[in-house]
């Protein structure tokens, strides 16, 4: 992933080893509401695409 | 001497909150050393040589965009003697960030810990003082909303700022993340709030999946409902009473032996112009007050969740649907609603496609047209509706191809913050200084044209004109222009100079086309032509007061000019079609010189397109032409 975009993100919170909680999706393939340490942030589908997740729990 | 004290913190921290807390109403707006990025500026009102800045909220310093590279800048040139770094107490981990990027500025600081009524009613302990020892800098908890305890900050920042210990400073966010992980766990144990839980459950239905979007229309529709009917209900009859006022002042000039120019002048330039800045004030009020509280609840984010897909189909972003929408109502309140969106491009390509949205201004005209043109036929208003859409959608296209435009903006990473209740006072201090903001700047621009407008409009070669339009100096440039027309099927000078009014208000241009031509519905000579003129009058570049509105946005007098050469290209181009759709459909003979004329000036709007498009931009970063670069 770019370093730029990446850095954008990590600067919110979404760094290695941070836990990512999915909590709804946009209509028509928008964007992706997850909460982030605390925070919630709408990411759009294509940048969260290119967040590697290791999938833990899916309540 | 004077102590300088900036506020730092993060988008949503109650930064601004704190900010109109210290200053009352004594703010004034500025830029950042030439860039558009706000800065606001006061005075303690406990302290008159105290001067605080407010800085425009940020996540980190080095993000790149306008915003922070602004304050970057600021913060290196001119450091302020104390920095207060607002933070967002119920978002602390997120928040501590930027406190680490300021704290390598060694500059000395103060934390501000906001929202601690939140946390207190919740019952969630907040260690101020172990927050002291991680940062190495104070640390106060304040409710800027309520008020409390902002004394004893400003005490604090006054006296007995520290500079940050070194171990704090971080450039990193992975690494400034893994190591403060624990670290705030020693500071507070954070548990759901009362309002982060009410926020979940309204959300569901804000943010649903299908309700979402209805949700935002009736929002949007309320918004429009309000500031135009309402607002500009109000302002109608504002114009009114300065439209009676005018004749009262006319006669009484007269009467009191007044030349009939100098009356004519002050009448009809000075009072309806000034009539024209107020009476858009009552819309401007209402649509400031409900924009502000779309923010400050938090519901704007919201919005641009559920919409941002559907713009981004036209290189715009979910919220440029407001600015869209109001446009409809009036393009001045259009422009200014898109002050809400974030990316500088999105931004500036709203205000460009914004004016093409038929007004209510542009509305009456297609009344007229229907009524006297077409016989009634309600189809040719109608359609008029379409064909912004069509070309807004088209617009947007072609502007995506230009670097100021297109490539999008990196990461799209919106944060939803908590909903919460507006606090009046910060939305009343937003309408305050705004509403002077409009009425200094864009009154002043509006009024000086109204009377320029007005000397050409009365004045001819043969001095003043009393109301004959046909010796006017407008008339002479009209006869002139009325040759640029031709290939758009309204080549007379009447119309020219209708639309040359029609830059002051686009009504005026039937108030214009009544008085220089006895049958007005004469001047065209078949109904395409009509139907040309009135896509030239909703296409072309927008009436004055929306001008100064989009001078105000886009910040600069270039890009304005840039805007108003697009529009026109725009109306040009697509009243050029139509015309010579009719031109063809009614099989017209003899009219080589408007199709000569015509494919001229389209063949080199189309090369200026090309040729621009062709400039390699320098910058890789924005870039669209990835593949077709020469470059790599």
């Amino acid at each position: 992933m770019q370093s730029e975009k990446a850095q954008k993100l990590m600067r919110l919170g979404i760094t290695p080893g941070a836990r990512v909680k999915v909590i709804r999706f946009a209509p028509f393939h928008g964007p992706v509401q997850i909460e982030v340490r605390g925070t919630f942030l709408a990411v759009r589908l294509a940048d969260a695409a290119r967040i590697q997740l290791d999938l833990k729990e899916y309540k | 001497m004077s102590l300088r004290i900036c506020l730092a913190g993060n988008p949503n921290s109650g930064k601004t909150t704190l900010f109109n807390a210290l200053t009352g109403s004594r703010q004034r707006v500025g830029n950042f050393a030439g860039v558009t990025v706000e800065s606001k500026e006061g005075r303690y009102v406990k302290d008159k040589n105290v001067i605080i800045t407010d800085l425009p909220g940020l996540y980190s310093l080095k993000a790149g965009s306008p915003d922070e590279e602004a304050v970057l800048g600021y913060l290196k040139n001119s450091p302020p003697d104390v920095i207060i770094n607002v933070i967002d107490g119920t978002r602390l981990e997120r928040s501590l960030y930027l406190t680490s990027e300021l704290a390598s500025l060694n500059i000395p600081m103060v934390l501000a810990v906001n929202m601690c009524d939140d946390l207190e009613k919740n019952g969630i302990n907040l260690s101020a003082a172990r927050l002291s020892e991680l940062t190495g800098v104070p640390a106060v908890k304040i409710s800027a909303k309520k008020r409390r305890h902002i004394s004893a900050l400003m005490e604090r920042a006054i006296k007995g700022a520290a500079l940050p210990s070194p171990k704090f400073t971080s450039t990193d966010p992975a690494d400034f993340y893994k190591k403060a992980a624990e670290d705030i766990k020693k500071v507070i144990v954070k548990g759901e709030t009362r309002a982060e839980k009410i926020t979940r459950s309204i959300d569901g239905a804000l943010m649903h999946r299908f309700f979402g979007i209805p949700i935002f229309a009736a929002v949007i529709l309320c918004i429009y409902f309000l500031s135009f009917r309402l607002g500009g209900g109000a302002g109608d009859k504002i114009g009114g009473w300065f439209s009676s006022l005018s004749e009262i002042a006319f006669d009484w000039l007269i009467q009191v032996g007044a030349a009939e120019w100098a009356a004519d002048l002050i009448s009809n330039a000075v009072i309806k112009g000034v009539g024209t800045v107020l009476s858009f004030l009552p819309q401007m009020l209402v649509l400031f007050t409900l924009l502000a509280l779309m923010e400050e609840s938090g519901y704007a984010a919201r919005a641009a969740f559920n919409t941002d897909r559907l713009f981004r189909s036209f290189g715009l972003g979910g919220k440029s649907m407001l600015p869209m929408i109001l446009s409809c109502g009036c393009a001045v309140t259009g422009i200014m609603a898109a002050r809400i969106i974030e990316s500088e491009k999105e931004r500036r390509m709203t205000v460009f496609l914004a004016p093409f949205m038929p007004c209510g201004a542009k509305t009456a005209v297609f009344g007229w047209f229907a009524y006297n043109v077409f016989n009634g036929s309600a189809l040719a208003a109608a359609s008029m509706y379409f064909l912004s859409i069509f070309v807004c959608a088209a617009g947007g296209k072609i502007l995506s191809l230009f670097k100021s435009f297109g490539g999008g903006e990196g990461v799209f990473a919106l944060e939803i913050p908590t909903l919460r209740m507006p606090s009046v006072k910060d939305v009343f201090m937003v309408l305050y200084n705004k509403t002077k903001d409009f009425i200094v700047r864009a009154g002043t621009v509006i009024f000086a044209v109204s009377v320029i407008l007005w000397l050409l409009m009365n004045t001819g070669m043969g001095g003043y004109t009393a109301g004959n339009a046909a010796e006017s100096f407008l008339c002479d440039i009209g006869s002139v222009l009325k040759y640029l027309f031709r290939p758009l099927g309204f080549g007379s000078w009447q119309a020219a100079v209708a639309v040359l009014s029609g830059s002051l208000a686009k009504e005026a241009v039937i108030e214009t086309l009544t008085v220089c031509a006895e049958n007005p519905a004469e001047l065209f000579s078949n109904g395409y032509a009509a139907y040309s003129f009135m896509a030239f009058v909703l296409l072309s570049p927008p009436c004055v007061s929306a001008i100064a509105a989009a001078r105000r946005e886009l910040g600069s007098a270039k890009q304005t000019f840039y805007m108003m050469a697009f529009q026109t290209g725009c109306a040009y181009t697509v009243s050029l079609i139509i015309n010579f759709a009719g031109i063809i459909a009614t099989r017209f003979s003899g009219l080589i010189l408007s199709a000569v004329i015509g494919i001229i000036i389209f063949t080199a709007l189309v090369a200026a397109l090309i040729k621009i498009r062709r400039a390699c931009p320098g910058r890789c970063a924005h870039c669209v032409r990835e593949e077709k670069c020469r470059r790599k």
